[in-house]
């Protein structure tokens, strides 16, 4: 671990949107990580777990309310304008809906180029040309596709268009938004071995969002388990998988559907009471203790830090100190 | 599951031995595309599909034909009085009929008929143009700048445009086009104004926009590219619904002698004229008042037609 | 023959558009009996949802129709030629439905007490408000909603997604139907929350002898609550089976595909996951031979030429593939867990 290089370093992360009535949505509230480059750092939980949102402070799309992002080394909060290019043009999204991701009113080969029209002005139009045909061939889609446009494609193509967008201004870090989630299973494996091939033959960092657990465990390195807006517990995906420590990774990951007719997921789970608090009042100390079925007196008004469980996978849980 | 024949493994008639080697998926074979079309091709197509659209479109090239050509078909000048013909019938020399100054009628109507349709027309596009303008920056600058200026926009349309037109006829001392257009523009490109802002917005939170901005991509480069090309089929919608309200409107300020004055002429103003007359000579009421109705028909249907033609959300 | 609950013989159904007929369901037979639980596994746009809505004839203002030759047997009536009358009947009380999004299903500007007790109402006209409403609170209380009887005075946006799907279970059974139909009942829940309302499914199935038809395209919900699955592909039936059978021995190439697209605890991290090539067919195509051979990686000449009948393997076990037939080559299901 202490040889990779840290991309991104997370400290104590805080986003809070203004809500009706002077409230605020805490979406989220003081998560700290790190990213290192070349590793596929997957992010997972439930709706308004905040995991969207990470992602997307992480890329400047929100101010952080609190905390630090420090990419390569240098605040964002201190980036001059080249920085900001430099970074816009190295950290990529890649989004869920394939459909809304796409300009209708422009041609594949427009919305591909769009970024090389920013980062890569010196460009003739035939070397843009041949960039956005190069990143086509990547995403395994003929040169053909330029010329169409996304109502003409199906959903996974669009999705390849995605990510060809993204790639054609060359990044080194992207985040994909839940990528899979509206696309069928034949076409989710797909794309999934496309992420995963790309990387190899580019060097590409990821930051995988997803809800869909069997995924994460499939493509990350790392995994962090996200809850109301706080990072419950991080760690490789052999540790988090194979012996999660917080009560909640251990029920989110029974719960994951296995095609087996012989053995049960849905019996042989960890169950859980009731649903997910909104973000607006989120339950005082550890933010679980609504549905943890080990819950304390110490859980309601206390909330539990992240503690190095064994190397390189932490925790946040009260039941860890004793 | 008896009507499932297990017999048929073994049934090789007409089968050969070729048509069971595995080839597997024919990748040299481009993955399946849907036809070819663009954004507008798609949209003409759409439209051709709704026939009450095309009427209305076929509806009104006939009518702006008239309206070119009626006033030279005519074997009169719209102007031309000749007393001896006052209340002229309808006849071989006289289309429609003369009205009291012995005026062709026939020409009159479609020579009025330019003046509705131009202030139709042109009052929908200054409307749709200053309420693009004024909608688009206040959504692109957002806050404070975004609210002051939408309670401008209720204030506007708060006020009876008929109180502008006659507070604006004395002060300009002129009744005409011109005084007409200004009245109806002044209030009237709230509407479009608004439309524009909140689609904007919508827009500006699009995932498209996102990726844009995410590229580095300028703000106002956003606003080129993206925002103005998704909005440009709802101004369309827009005017075309725009048009028919106005003529109305021309016509109703017309009748009320606010409008177009003599010897000019628009549907409005000779309805008005023949108001004194209609229980005698009714065809001089009924051949404006039909322009109108025509006219507007047309309008309405083929605004609803670009409306479905032209709505993202319906193209599949 | 014994006489099924439900019985439906090559029913077909197209749609009507602009560009020309969609034809969405091309021929499909099959069979429930009372107390037993059959899923239909598919992809978007394979007419899983559009067989079910057949059932009892549901496609509000769409243009779609059932063509002619269809039949649909329930408890030996004929729904295809039913008047609207006798379908309100069935809907409710023969065939209940849970859709995917109980948001969009659910009336917003009414209490869920109300929309619940509408039903009992609609179908019993003897009973009266009162009593409806407290049947309806029971009702809440079976699909495991805490204090009922403050809930049924709440509207639906004052529930949570898990809720909202509990109420529409609790309209679907409110009228004692024979068999309830759930359309992607998960889809739009959280992984947390789906465990909790699949487990409530299973409950109502132990409890009582309705029969259930789930649509779905997760195969991991299915093996887990169906004893029979079906899988469907461009409006054709392409294998069936027990949920044994089709585990253990599966024979059509669509259905190893969708099995192995899956990760799974064991398939190999990283590693490439079994994927079909291209997109599913065009259904305003006709299509002739299977439609699955354009991306079959077993495709044969024969495969574009003729659609294959459906061969039993066992009585319950039926596949509709070329590959079965005796000049065919034998070729062997690819081990779980994808290449590499």
């Amino acid at each position: 671990m202490e040889d990779k290089k840290v991309l991104f370093e997370v400290k104590d992360l805080k986003m809070y949107f203004p809500a009706r009535g002077g409230k605020t949505v805490k979406a989220v509230d003081g998560v700290s990580f790190n990213i290192y480059e070349g590793e596929t750092f997957g992010v997972v939980g439930e709706s308004g777990c905040g995991k969207t949102t990470v992602g997307r402070t992480l890329l400047g799309v929100y101010q952080a309310t609190a905390g630090d992002i420090i990419y390569k080394g240098k605040n964002v909060r201190d980036f001059n304008g080249d920085d900001k290019m430099s970074f816009s043009k190295n950290c990529q999204m890649i989004f869920q809906d394939p459909a809304a991701c796409l300009d209708p009113r422009m041609s594949i080969g427009t919305i591909v180029s769009e970024g090389l029209n920013v980062h890569y002005k010196s460009m003739t139009r035939e070397q843009k040309e041949e960039r956005v045909n190069q990143v086509l061939s990547y995403v395994g889609l003929t040169s053909d596709y330029a010329s169409r446009f996304a109502h003409e494609l199906s959903g996974g193509q669009r999705q390849r268009i995605g990510i060809a967008r993204a790639l054609a201004i060359e990044p080194s870090f992207i985040v994909c938004d839940e990528p899979i989630a509206a696309l069928d299973v034949s076409i989710q494996a797909q794309v999934v071995n496309l992420l995963t091939r790309l990387q190899k033959e580019l060097g590409l960092t990821y930051m995988f969002i997803s809800h869909d657990l069997s995924m994460v465990r499939h493509i990350s390195d790392r995994i962090a388990v996200m809850y109301l807006g706080s990072l419950v517990e991080l760690g490789d995906n052999k540790s988090i998988y194979g012996h999660p420590v917080h009560p909640y990774t251990q029920a989110l990951f029974s719960a994951i559907p296995e095609p087996d007719p012989y053995h049960s997921w849905l019996k042989n789970r960890v169950h859980l009471q009731g649903e997910i608090p909104s973000p607006i009042n989120a339950p005082a100390g550890c933010k679980f203790c609504t549905r943890c079925p080990k819950a304390t007196d110490r859980c309601k008004v206390e909330a539990p830090a992240l503690r190095e469980v064994e190397p390189g996978h932490y925790a946040a849980c009260h039941m860890l100190d004793i | 599951m008896s009507q499932v024949k297990t017999d048929w493994i073994n049934d090789t008639e007409g089968l050969s031995p070729e048509m069971f080697q595995i080839v597997g998926v024919d990748t040299t074979k481009d993955r399946v595309l849907r036809p070819h079309i663009s954004y507008w091709q798609d949209a003409w197509r759409r439209f051709k599909k709704n026939k009450l659209a095309v009427f209305g479109l076929i509806l009104l090239v006939i009518l702006i034909f008239m309206v070119i050509f009626g006033p030279i078909m005519a074997k009169h000048s719209f102007e031309e009085t000749n007393i001896a013909e006052s209340y002229h019938p309808i006849d071989g020399e006289y289309w429609f009929g003369a009205d009291k100054l012995g005026r062709d009628y026939f020409a009159r109507v479609w020579q009025g008929g330019r003046v509705s349709i131009i202030i139709g027309v042109t009052g929908a596009f200054i409307c749709a143009f200053v309420g693009c303008i004024y909608g688009g920056i206040a959504s692109y600058f957002g806050g404070k700048i975004d609210s002051f200026m939408m309670r401008i926009v209720e204030i506007l349309s708060s006020i009876p445009y008929l109180l502008v037109v006659i507070l604006l006829s004395l002060w300009l001392d002129a009744k005409g086009i011109k005084t007409l257009l200004i009245a109806m523009c002044l209030t009237g490109w709230t509407g479009i104004a608004r439309l524009v802002r909140s689609q904007m917005i919508t827009l500006r939170q699009s995932d498209y926009v996102l990726a844009a901005k995410l590229l580095g991509v300028r703000p106002l480069k956003i606003v080129t590219s993206h925002l103005i090309p998704n909005t440009i089929g709802l101004i369309i919608v827009n005017i075309t619904f725009r048009v028919p309200s106005l003529i109305f409107s021309e016509a109703f300020l017309s009748f009320l002698g606010l409008g177009i004055q003599s010897p000019d002429t628009s549907w409005g103003a000779l309805c008005s004229a023949a108001q004194t007359v209609f229980t005698f000579k009714p065809h001089l009421m009924f051949f404006p008042a039909l322009c109108i109705a025509l006219t507007m028909l047309a309008f309405t249907l083929m605004g609803d037609g670009l409306r479905d033609a032209l709505d993202p959300r319906q193209r599949k | 023959m014994s006489e099924h609950l439900l019985e439906v013989k090559d029913l077909a159904v197209s749609f009507s558009s602009y560009a020309g007929k969609i034809r969405a369901v091309r021929g499909v037979s099959f069979h429930l009996d009372a107390g037993e639980t059959l899923a239909i596994v598919g992809e978007s746009g394979c007419g899983k949802t559009v067989t079910v809505k057949a059932l009892m004839k549901l496609y509000g203002n769409s243009a779609a129709f059932i063509e002619e030759g269809s039949s649909i047997l329930f408890k030996g009536q004929e729904v295809v030629t039913m008047n609207n009358k006798e379908l309100s009947k069935l809907r409710g009380e023969g065939i209940g439905m849970i859709f995917q999004d109980p948001m969009t299903s659910l009336n917003p500007t009414l209490t869920v007490g109300y929309q619940i007790a509408e039903g009992i109402r609609f179908h019993d006209k003897s009973v009266t408000k009162a009593e409806a409403e407290k049947r309806a609170a029971e009702l809440l209380a079976l699909v495991g909603i805490p204090s009922p009887e403050e809930r049924i005075k709440q509207y639906p946006h004052q529930l949570s997604g898990g809720m909202r799907q509990r109420v529409m279970i609790a309209i679907a059974i409110a009228c004692n139907a024979d068999i309830i139909i759930c359309d992607e009942p998960t889809t739009a829940l959280d992984v947390t929350i789906q465990a909790q309302v699949l487990e409530l499914l299973n409950e109502l199935k132990e409890k009582t002898n309705k029969a259930f038809i789930l649509v779905t395209h997760d195969l991991g919900i299915v093996f887990d609550f169906a004893d029979r699955i079906q899988v469907m592909y461009a409006g054709v039936i392409l294998e069936r089976g027990t949920k044994y059978e089709l585990f253990d021995d599966p024979h059509h190439p669509y259905t190893w595909a969708l099995l192995n697209s899956v990760p799974s605890k064991q398939s190999q991290r990283k590693g490439s996951l079994y994927s079909i090539q291209g997109t599913p067919p065009d259904l305003m195509m006709d299509i002739k031979g299977c439609p699955f051979a354009d991306r079959c990686d077993y495709c044969m000449p024969i495969c574009k030429e003729r659609m294959p009948q459906e061969i039993a393997i066992t009585e319950s076990h039926g596949v509709s593939c070329w590959l079965e037939h005796s000049m065919a080559p034998k070729v062997k299901a690819p081990a779980a867990g994808g290449e590499e």
